[in-house]
């Protein structure tokens, strides 16, 4: 089993300029990431998996190598053509929702169905994510786990091809983390995304078909994990 | 609807309060410029209206007496098309209700109603019937002052002698829209009349058959030289029948008075909105700046979601276009009551058949268009930095400032003497130095303009103070309608209550340097004149034995000195020629007054009739006032009698207090840009500092001690804004003194101290009143709220 990947890194680097020193954050990432999988990345605080996230989701730009979707190499294009990556391809959850506060629950998914051809609409989004009764909810009315759950259903909205999560559960309990993890696999098995997640606990590694390591800007591991656990099996 | 725009009237109606002082700030910017524009336009087209109704006349000749058939001959100078012999003279009307004399002026007009220049619009009544001879129109302000009906009677002091007049009309022309008595510049409504009588009538009791003493006529079209030239060859054509003054239009005192008023509304309708507008723009911009700044993560999340800049521009720029449409709205809202109250106000200073407040969609589109044009400004400066970052940069917090010490800080033992409340004062102005700046423009520009309102106000006080208490002396003045022999003293001395009488002597004629003319009247005064004093800055000026005082303004314009001799033709007299020495030159206020010693001029001239004005110190009881006033109206050679302290008081009622109001618009005005800028600014930094705030709270301090930080860094901000706006308010003041002043005439504009103590003292109010808001804001604050919150 060897099907072409979703994304592929070459050689990527990237480094900010702080001042007058050139902090090296990503030191050649080679990686591919296939479709239909759940891949998880970890690795410590500070390792730079934001940034590579980041720049598979058109969000950064590698300071040097190259980032293939299909025929294209991100690292090559546009603003303009980056923005149109991102907006039919990618649907991102991050660690702190960002949702929009003056927004309701279905109107900050609509945030990202009108801009999309061919949307899941909000309402069935927010139903797949349980949160059918929530729909007028401010993000202030919303626990943690809710507003994850409405960020994931904004992102899914798109039906993009990509999922990138970044800690998606980092702010949560493990109780709701578990729900929002779920929801993630369900998605996965469900509609078929291909799935990203950013992670510090091990323990959620255990969900994923692949599971790459990072330490400090070298990918220092890439397992495909043979007995994927549940999420019932898992704690952290 | 879409979700942005949800999301921006979301937004717009949290932010309301902020948005409202914005939005205030550009409505008084509109206002101002759609209200003087309109106003400028209404006036304007009321005035040529007129102007056309009654076929205004291009120039005026007064002379002493010239035959109708010299008119030929005036016609025949190239430039002049049209001419009309009128009958001008001073009158005295008899108003039983009255206790003093009125003066006012006999106009003759055809007995037939034809198309004449200068022609009246009558208001009641009809024209002049063929039954009666002595038929008198009136000038309607006048009828209604004095409640004179029509079919009334009326006792003119014509040519010296008391005629009855049937009153068959009142009316109104344009010749006299400003109408004041001559030599003054206000007057109350029944203190000068117009007397319109038949021509041939006019002619019988002036003894001017086959004659006239004023022309009247229009210019063919030419340029200005060549309306110059004619009018120059009209003087040399009658220099012999004494040609007192030729007036072109835009020399006659009412086109001046009107058009000098409406140049000041269009120098106004353009510089205030500009600075209300400027304003509005600069703390939209630090609204926008800090809104963005808080949207940061909204701005990062919607990039990485695949929104694109421009849409994301769009969605922010909504929100000053929103603020420009609905500040032009209420602006052209306010534009119209302003330009309607202003109206009323020209309405009342000068007199139009109809003066209408219209709507002027094009006035209307140009405020829409500037209003949003500055709010875009404003709003774009302050968003497009953060939507250009990149997504992952803008998710990112912005680096804070907050760790850089301010300069101050440097100085250890100072800054560690402050008070930690100073120290958070002093650290937000410094760090937030942007805001800062835009808060003492703000406060800059509403103090320039308090400090021209007051500026203003002291100016017209001071005007009236210089006049009346330095230069004006007398109780009563009285002018003779031709000049009358010194024993004329004698009798006016014996008057009830009079206690001093002093003569002064007029002479006008044309002063020649070079090949360089001009009108001048000359006063003659006693070398120690105690009821005409004139002044040379703030010392009086004695007037030397021989020669003449001129004023520097005169010098400058002709390029004399002290010294120069100059040629002085008197209108009167035999054409002959005088070499006067200019004895010197003085500082004077306003008007060209031209002094001589009364003994010098009387022996220039060699007359034995020698006085044109007396003036008096009286000290009357309410009875001999009367009787004096009695005595007074049975002199036939009286021209007027105007009482000083009635003077001063009509000029302050016309003028100062008219101008009271305007001065609380102006300040009200000036206001609202402290309030705009202060709530701007207190309302955004409360948002900011609401953890500190929320630590404070839990700490135990009172709201009104939180207050107190906010209070001071306003203080601070708007004092320093106030100070640095007294010089351009100054500047400014001197702007519209230039913009008002002319060849002959200027008036002074300066402040005093009071002004500029005025002025900070407004803003201090200013700070204090908008400090209401932003402590009810404080008090408001969810404060246990703002401690569980995320950053
Ligand atoms: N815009 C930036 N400018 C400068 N340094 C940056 C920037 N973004 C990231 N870095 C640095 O790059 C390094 C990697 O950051 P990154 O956010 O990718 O780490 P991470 O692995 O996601 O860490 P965490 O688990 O804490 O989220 C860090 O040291 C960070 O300080
Ligand atoms: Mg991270």
């Amino acid at each position: 089993m060897n099907p072409t990947p979703e994304i592929k890194l070459q050689s990527v680097k990237k480094s900010y300029q702080m001042g007058e020193i050139t902090v090296p954050v990503l030191k050649g990432i080679d990686l591919e990431i296939y479709p239909g999988e759940i891949t998880v990345i970890c690795g410590a605080s500070g390792s730079g998996k934001s940034t590579l996230l980041n720049i598979v989701g058109g969000v950064d730009r590698p300071s040097a190598g190259e980032v293939w979707f299909e025929k294209t190499d991100l690292a090559q294009l546009k603003d303009q053509q980056l923005t149109e990556y991102r907006r039919s391809h990618v649907g991102f959850v991050f660690q702190f929702y960002n949702l929009i506060s003056t927004l309701t629950a279905r109107e900050n998914v609509q945030v990202s169905t009108e801009i999309v051809s061919d949307p899941i609409p909000a309402e069935e989004a927010l139903a797949l994510v349980g949160l059918e009764d929530q729909l007028d909810y401010f993000p202030s009315q919303m626990s943690g786990g809710q507003q994850q759950r409405v960020a994931i259903a904004r992102a899914l909205a798109k039906r993009p091809r990509l999922m990138l999560c970044d800690e998606p559960t980092g702010a949560l309990d493990a109780q709701t983390g578990k729900i929002v993890l779920s929801l993630l696999i369900r998605l996965n098995q469900e509609l078929g995304n291909t799935i990203v997640i950013i992670t510090h606990a091990t323990p959620i590694a255990q969900l994923a078909h692949r599971i790459v390591s990072i330490s400090s800007g070298r990918i220092a591991k890439v397992e495909v994990n043979q007995k994927r656990l549940s999420v019932e099996e898992i704690s952290w | 609807m879409r979700v942005l725009p949800r999301k921006l009237l979301r937004d717009l109606w949290l932010s309301r309060e902020i948005l409202m002082a914005i939005i205030a700030v550009i409505v008084v910017g509109t206002g101002c410029f759609v209200g003087m524009l309109s106003t400028y336009n209404n006036l304007e087209r009321a005035r040529s209206n007129y102007y056309s109704l009654c076929r205004m006349a291009d120039f005026w000749v007064n002379v002493k007496k010239i035959p109708l058939t010299e008119l030929d001959r005036v016609l025949k100078i190239p430039g002049i098309s049209e001419l009309q012999a009128r009958i001008v003279f001073p009158t005295i009307v008899n108003i039983p209700q009255s206790t003093s004399p009125i003066s006012g002026q006999v106009i003759s007009l055809p007995s037939k109603q034809s198309s004449i220049l200068n022609n009246i619009v009558l208001q009641r009544g009809s024209y002049f019937s063929q039954v009666k001879r002595e038929e008198v129109i009136i000038s309607e302000r006048f009828a209604q002052a004095w409640k004179i009906a029509l079919g009334s009677s009326l006792e003119l002091i014509v040519n010296g002698q008391r005629k009855k007049f049937l009153v068959i009309a009142t009316a109104i022309s344009s010749e006299y829209m400003y109408l004041t008595p001559p030599g003054k510049i206000a007057s109350l409504p029944g203190e000068y009349g117009l007397f319109y009588i038949k021509h041939d009538y006019a002619e019988e009791i002036f003894d001017f058959s086959g004659a006239c003493n004023n022309l009247i006529g229009l210019f063919s079209r030419g340029n200005k030289e060549a309306k110059g030239a004619a009018l120059q060859k009209i003087d040399q054509l009658l220099h012999s029948y004494g040609v007192f003054d030729t007036i072109d239009r835009e020399r006659q005192f009412s086109h001046l008075a009107i058009t000098s008023e409406i140049r000041g509304l269009k120098t106004s309708a353009i510089f205030l909105p500009i600075i209300f507008l400027g304003v509005a723009a600069l703390i939209l911009n630090v609204l926008m700046t800090r809104m963005a700044e808080q949207q940061r993560t909204i701005i990062g999340t919607l990039k990485a979601l695949g929104y694109f800049d421009r849409e994301i521009i769009r969605h922010f720029i909504q929100y000053g276009l929103i603020i420009g449409v609905l500040g032009a709205l209420f602006g052209s809202l306010l534009g119209y009551i302003i330009s309607g109250l202003m109206c009323q106000l020209y309405d009342t200073l000068f007199e139009f058949p109809r003066l209408d407040n219209l709507i002027y969609p094009q006035i209307i589109t140009l405020a829409f268009v500037i209003s949003i044009f500055f709010s875009l400004m404003g709003t774009l400066r302050g968003v497009r930095k953060v939507v250009l970052l990149s997504p992952s940069e803008a998710m990112r917090q912005a680096s804070p400032t907050t760790s850089k010490e301010v300069f101050l800080e440097k100085w250890k033992t100072i800054w560690q003497g402050f008070d930690f409340r100073l120290q958070m004062v002093l650290r937000g102005l410094f760090r937030h130095k942007t805001r800062t700046i835009v808060g003492i423009i703000a406060a800059a520009l509403g103090a320039s303009i308090v400090l021209v309102g007051l500026g203003l106000n002291h100016s017209f006080q001071n005007i009236i103070d210089f006049q009346f208490k330095r230069v004006t002396l007398s109780d009563y003045n009285i002018t003779l309608k031709d000049r009358a022999s010194r024993s004329v003293l004698d009798e006016v001395s014996t008057l009830a209550g009079v206690t001093k009488v002093e003569p002064v002597l007029y002479i006008s004629g044309t002063f020649h340097w070079g090949h360089k003319q001009k009108k001048i009247s000359i006063t003659g005064i006693l070398p120690q004149a105690t009821m005409t004093v004139p002044q040379n800055g703030d010392r009086r000026v004695i007037i030397p034995n021989s020669g003449i005082t001129i004023p520097s303004r005169l010098a400058d314009s002709f390029g004399i000195q002290a010294g120069d001799q100059v040629i002085f033709i008197p209108v009167e007299g035999h054409k002959k020629s005088y070499r006067l020495s200019i004895a010197q030159v003085t500082q004077s206020m306003f008007g060209l007054n031209v002094y001589a010693n009364y003994y010098y001029l009387n022996q220039l001239l060699k007359e034995e009739h020698s006085v044109s004005k007396i003036q008096l110190k009286a000290q009357q009881t309410p009875l001999q006032r009367r009787n004096f006033y009695r005595q007074i109206k049975k002199y036939a050679q009286i021209q007027s009698v105007s009482e000083i302290a009635q003077d001063k008081k009509n000029l302050r009622e016309q003028f100062v207090a008219k101008f009271d109001g305007v001065l609380f618009v102006m300040i009200l005005f000036a206001g609202v840009i402290f309030f705009g800028s202060i709530l701007n600014a207190s309302l955004i930094l409360i948002l900011e500092r609401q953890r500190e705030i929320a630590t404070l709270r839990v700490l135990g301090y009172h709201p009104q001690e939180i207050g107190a930080i906010f209070l001071w860094e306003n203080l601070i901000i708007n004092i320093s804004g106030a100070i640095l706006g007294l010089p351009l308010g100054y500047l400014l003041l001197q702007g519209m003194a230039i913009d008002l002043q002319n060849d002959s005439f200027s008036i002074p504009l300066s402040t005093n101290l009071f002004s500029w103590i005025g002025t900070i003292f407004f803003a201090i109010i200013f700070v204090f009143l908008a400090h209401v808001f932003v402590q009810r804001n404080i008090n408001r604050l969810p404060w246990g709220d703002a401690l569980k919150m995320k950053e």
